[in-house]
């Protein structure tokens, strides 16, 4: 679905630090993602 | 400047310099990975390799090569923290569905429409076009990184004697002459590298260019 809209927001439920998440886990790869959604700490 | 620049030095210099910060930036097999070395600093770029990887690093020190992590090329590279790994089909998605900010390309031969020959010289053996049509059809922007001229002849014609990549126009020729635009007006001179005069490059160049009155020098 990213990679077919113009406006990407993402909702997540942790947001952890670069690196963690494995390459080949990557699904939706971050250039496609234009806003990340910050929850409070 | 003080420092002696080759050819390929200079045309990986001046491209690197129009590489904008958080972009994604394919780099063609050849001269254009050389791009890499000449990033100005903080300037933060997300390579592809259209293998299939997103945050491609730079090349492993020796003896850290990872047989499985290499470039479209099959060169050695590195994964940055952060990278994506995917396939060719996701690969050629970010290229043909217009996510790629900008492609560097080496070229055979550009003609004064800005359409490009780089994949194939009749008669001669050839690797195949690789990822080249897909990048000049969907990359945003399209830069080709190549020698002014061949063998003392020009590489920027009129029209191409070699098969077309692709006949979408590109946006910019950057030699070690040169840097030209391509514009609806056709070709226009940009800039002039530094101990090259207009002249030169007139004479270097097949295609009929439009000369503004004032032609800076590259800078770097």
């Amino acid at each position: 679905m990213a990679m077919a809209t113009d406006v990407v927001i993402v909702d997540a439920e942790d947001i952890v630090p670069i690196g963690v998440i494995p390459p080949d886990s990557v699904r939706t790869p971050g250039v496609l993602v234009d806003y990340l959604l910050a929850r409070g700490a | 400047m003080g420092i002696e620049m080759d050819a390929t030095t200079i045309i990986v210099r001046r491209v690197a310099r129009e590489l904008r910060p958080n972009t994604l930036v394919n780099l063609g097999i050849g001269m254009p990975t050389k791009v890499t070395g000449h990033l100005p600093p903080g300037v933060n770029v997300f390579f592809q390799s259209e293998n299939g990887l997103l945050g491609m690093g730079p090349v492993p020190p020796d003896g850290m090569e990872d047989p499985d992590l290499t470039d479209a090329g099959g060169s050695f590279v590195t994964a940055l923290p952060g990278a994506a790994a995917f396939d060719s089909a996701m690969s050629f998605g970010l290229i043909r569905g217009g996510h790629l900010d900008v492609t560097v390309l080496g070229g055979l031969q550009v003609d004064r429409h800005g359409r490009l020959a780089n994949w194939m010289i009749p008669g001669k053996m050839i690797p195949g076009m690789g990822g080249a049509m897909d990048l000049v059809s969907g990359a945003k922007r399209v830069i080709v990184a190549m020698t002014h001229t061949a063998k003392g002849a020009p590489k920027i014609l009129r029209k191409c004697t070699l098969p077309l990549t692709s006949v979408r126009r590109i946006s910019l020729v950057v030699t070690e002459m040169a840097v030209i635009g391509f514009t609806d007006a056709g070709p226009e001179l940009r800039e002039v590298a530094p101990g090259v005069s207009v002249a030169d490059v007139i004479a270097a160049t097949e295609a009929e260019l439009i000369v503004p009155a004032e032609v800076p020098v590259m800078a770097f």
